[in-house]
């Protein structure tokens, strides 16, 4: 295909509108940096935008604005994580002092603090993350009916998944944490379950690409979890 | 390159694209604010055309801003048109939305319009304002014929392929292309008339 034929289907490339054979000469061409096809694109690029003069004008309702400004404003940060971790620390010597006192109910207040503990594993990962200066940070969902939360994600650190109103599982299923790569297929990042409140913190400790990240996602599984996602995902967050 | 003061005012509308963007990259909430209320009623419109869903193109428009502030700090200012940019991602946004939710977690995966990246990473010949086209282009369309008019909408609001298309018209696939191609024609046109102004 010669430019002055690409001419006219640039705008239709960028609208994803082409065959695919046509879509590959032009891929071939920006692969190339073929700066005649760039320039070119970048026009069709406007007027393919400028297309959304073509939907009816409607205001969207006035709440709206107010509630997207609100979620970029200060909000509990990294001092709130820290004094969580604080508190849990506290909370454990005060049951292992409650220990020494209290005999008989040892069992039960030794799989307490061991649960404690695990909590404080999991939040002190949380805070390695959260600490990491490359670390990005990625919100999702505002709506108070759908799950909402933040993602972050460090390249040396791993993920950290905050959600609010998740789904509740059954006994034999389990929520599973996708890494999505620009190219290729789903990586498994962990297993997790929401708690009462459809509240759950989630941290997979691996090192990330973020270069190669394009979303992470959410989906149910089996109750072992799955190597490949086996159901729709009912959240995919866009980190890239 | 850097345009001199009297250019900068000759552009109002990208120079403060320029602002905007600067601001987004600086976390300024007032910056988001004013990309809202710039684009907020177009990107709407277009969510709300696509997804036919008053609801699910509210919550697709806090999506869309939320991610505007996440991803400023990829866009570059001087290169990019930041209109455009947001415009395209509101259109994949909703129509991956209408899709199903399988295709949905496809197409995520490897989008199927090109037209974030491009809006990125090209650097402007004449940083025309995108509001100005879109205004153009509503105009011009108006003088198209129902078939070419038919087949624009078919490839901008539900996302069809040239081949979809006819399939969906009952056409032969080079009719469609024709009407297409005249149509698009006139939108170029008038987009670039605005352009040289
Ligand atoms: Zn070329």
């Amino acid at each position: 295909m010669t430019h002055s034929e690409m001419d006219e289907l640039y705008e239709l490339y960028v609208l994803g509108a082409l065959e695919p054979e046509a879509a590959q000469q032009i891929d071939r061409h920006l692969g190339d940096q073929c700066d005649y096809c760039l320039q070119h694109l970048r026009d069709a690029a406007l007027v393919a935008s400028a297309m959304s003069g073509l939907a009816e004008p409607v205001k969207p309702p006035g709440r709206l604005r107010k509630k997207i400004l609100e979620t970029v404003t200060p909000r509990p940060s990294l001092a709130n994580w820290k004094f969580a971790v604080g508190s849990l620390l506290a909370a454990c010597i005060v049951l292992s002092a409650a220990l020494l006192w209290q005999r008989s109910t040892a069992q039960s207040l030794r799989e307490q603090v061991a649960g404690l503990a695990h909590e404080r594993d999991e939040l002190r990962s949380v805070v390695d993350v959260l600490s990491r200066p490359d670390t990005k940070e990625v919100r999702f969902g505002l709506a108070d009916n759908k799950p909402h939360g933040r993602v972050f994600v460090s390249p040396s650190g791993g993920v950290v998944f905050v959600g609010s109103n998740l789904p509740q599982v059954s006994s034999d299923q389990t929520l599973e944490l996708w890494v999505i790569p620009a190219t290729g297929d789903p990586q498994p990042a962990g297993l997790f379950r929401a708690g009462a409140g459809g509240d759950s913190v989630h941290v997979w400790q691996q090192p990330v690409n973020l270069a190669q990240l394009h979303a992470v996602a959410v989906t149910i599984e089996p109750e072992r979890g799955s190597q490949k996602p086996t159901t729709p995902p009912f959240l995919i967050v866009p980190v890239a | 390159m850097r345009a001199g003061p009297l250019l900068l005012d000759m552009r109002k509308d990208s120079s403060a694209d320029g602002e905007l963007v600067e601001g987004l990259r600086r976390r300024d909430a007032d910056a988001l604010a004013a990309a809202y209320d710039r684009y907020g009623t177009l990107a709407y419109s277009i969510l709300l055309r696509i997804t036919r869903d008053q609801s699910v193109a509210e919550d697709l428009l806090q999506e869309l801003f939320l991610r505007v502030w996440n991803r400023a700090r990829d866009f570059d200012p001087e290169k990019g048109a930041f209109g455009v940019w947001l415009l395209s991602i509101a259109r994949n946004m909703a129509i991956d939305h209408v899709r199903s939710a399988s295709a949905r977690f496809q197409s995520r995966v490897r989008p199927f319009a090109p037209s974030d990246q491009i809006a990125l990473s090209y650097k402007p010949r004449d940083p025309e304002s995108v509001l100005d086209s879109a205004k153009a282009i509503k105009s011009a369309f108006s003088g198209l014929t129902a078939n070419q008019k038919k087949v624009l909408e078919l490839a901008y609001f539900e996302g069809l392929s040239q081949t979809e298309i006819a399939a969906h018209l009952q056409e032969p696939l080079g009719t469609v292309k024709s009407w297409m191609r005249s149509g698009m024609e006139r939108l170029r046109a008038v987009v670039k008339a605005g352009a040289s102004k």
